[in-house]
């Protein structure tokens, strides 16, 4: 027993002593970037370099590309850059929470924006801000409303259903809360400068922290969703397809999962959020939803798990 | 100069202090992106960037705790990032009836600074990443489950495993013998 541990202590000890000096131009990227310039990474020139070699076969695929491209889609296409102008959630950084001062989700969420959160236990925060506003009994109220308040309330739901503009994303603004069976989920938006930023916790048990941040942006006549379903992976762009006052359908053409994003408005003032996935792969729909705003209650996620078929 | 003085100099952005701050403690700190991060041209990018934030983050240090550990810990969640962008463990299974008999090694040739990156680089992301953090660091399953964005018996599973595949590396190359 003492020289099998031997040996993995052997291994730490070493790899404590490992010194490697990074290339020269390291420091010149750093100092380059400390003065606030971009500066393309080693990997993507060293990329660029493999591109350059493969540069004739790439010339021909992307004529196919494009070729086929406008005879598939003849519809307004978007140039690169405007994409990643829209991808870019936001200016700050993933998420790593450490001192936010409060545990209140609308707090939490102006730090975050502004950039003064940054390290530490992400999930112990979050869960705890979660709880806490699950728990805040003011915010409990729906369930001691009357029947007739309640008919009222949904009498006004059907007519802003009827009336309200098809394109309309007003109503999403505030807080949202879910329950499931097996914890809570929140969906915070809010706008800022015509833009709806939104996020999305999901708590499991007591530690296990889903996030994911989303967006909706007009550009000219199109509206675009965007869902970066962690903050460590690249977000993925939805073009608005369908819309009515009930149902927005968001779809991307090279998403498999999901493919398409539905937002489903209830007569009762609640909405849902609904995954598609491709055809081509078997998933069954995702659909959270957000019944209420600001009040939990009586939320019933249908099909949460991504069961194949 | 004390390294205080130097931090201090650092927050008012001095470009000396900076550099001495990178000359300082780059070499070491590409050691540790190197153990994570198995590219030589992304260790330097994982590098670059956790510099940048040591840097323009520097007020946040404390004081307390060693100023290189603080440093570490932002290298390490720099080169998890990167990790989770690139090469996500979302493939990484628990493994419930696993073989945890660790049988008895001698040791045959003494391990040297220079052998541990042939050997980190032989193991799989997952593997490497949990036994770099567990091992090597010193963090514990929990903490790793919740930077990882994995289970807790993940992690576990995965340093058992990751374990296992060393040691037989190290057999197979002559470092230690059954």
């Amino acid at each position: 027993m003492k020289e099998k541990q031997d040996i993995f202590k052997q291994f730490k000890e070493q790899a404590d002593q490992l010194e490697e000096m990074p290339s020269s131009k390291a420091w010149e990227r750093l100092e380059t970037r400390l003065q606030g310039k971009a500066q393309p990474t080693t990997a993507k020139i060293v990329r660029f370099r493999t591109w350059a070699v493969a540069a004739s076969l790439l010339a021909i695929l992307s004529i196919i590309s494009i070729l086929s491209t406008f005879l598939i889609q003849p519809e307004e296409r978007y140039a690169e850059a405007e994409i990643e102008a829209i991808t870019e959630i936001s200016a700050s950084e993933p998420l790593l929470l450490s001192d936010a001062p409060s545990y209140d989700v609308y707090n939490l969420q102006q730090h975050y924006r502004k950039g003064k959160i940054e390290e530490g236990s992400a999930t112990k925060k979050l869960v705890a801000a979660v709880n806490y506003f699950y728990n805040d009994t003011k915010t409990q109220v729906v369930e001691e409303t009357t029947d007739s308040k309640k008919e009222v309330a949904v009498t006004e739901n059907i007519q802003a259903l009827t009336t309200e503009p098809k394109v309309n994303f007003n109503w999403l603004e505030g807080s949202w809360k879910g329950k499931i069976a097996a914890g809570n989920s929140v969906e915070n938006w809010q706008k800022i400068d015509g833009i709806f930023y939104g996020e999305g916790y999901l708590i499991q048990q007591s530690d296990t922290v889903f996030m994911e941040r989303m967006k909706i942006v007009n550009k000219g006549k199109d509206w675009f969703y965007v869902l970066q379903l962690d903050p460590y992976s690249n977000a993925s762009v939805y073009q608005l397809e369908t819309a009515s006052p009930r149902k927005i359908i968001f779809a991307s053409d090279t998403q498999k999962f999901p493919a398409k994003v539905a937002l489903i408005r209830n007569e009762n003032g609640g909405f849902s959020t609904q995954l598609l996935a491709n055809k081509s792969i078997e998933l069954s729909p995702t659909q959270l939803d957000f019944l209420t705003k600001r009040n939990v209650l009586l939320i019933d996620r249908a099909v949460r798990n991504l069961v194949r078929k | 100069m004390t390294e205080q003085q130097i931090i201090e100099a650092c927050e008012r952005g001095d470009p000396k202090a900076q550099k001495w701050i990178y000359n300082r403690f780059a070499p070491k700190m590409f050691g540790v992106c190197r153990r994570y991060v198995k590219s030589s041209a992304d260790a330097e990018d994982v590098l670059i960037e956790g510099f940048y934030k040591v840097l323009t983050k520097i007020h946040q240090y404390g004081g307390n705790g060693s100023f290189e550990g603080w440093i570490r810990r932002i290298i390490v969640n720099e080169a998890l990032m990167f990790l989770r962008k690139n090469n996500p463990l979302k493939n990484a299974t628990d493994l419930e009836h696993i073989d945890i008999v660790e049988h008895q090694v001698s040791v045959l040739e003494a391990l040297k600074v220079q052998d541990i990156l042939k050997f980190l680089h032989q193991l799989p992301t997952g593997y490497r990443t949990v036994f770099n953090l567990y091992v090597i660091e010193g963090y514990k399953h929990r903490e790793i489950a919740e930077q990882l964005g994995i289970s807790i018996n993940t992690s576990k599973s995965q340093l058992i495993l990751a374990k296992k595949r060393l040691r037989q590396l190290l057999i197979e190359q002559n470092y230690v013998t059954e």
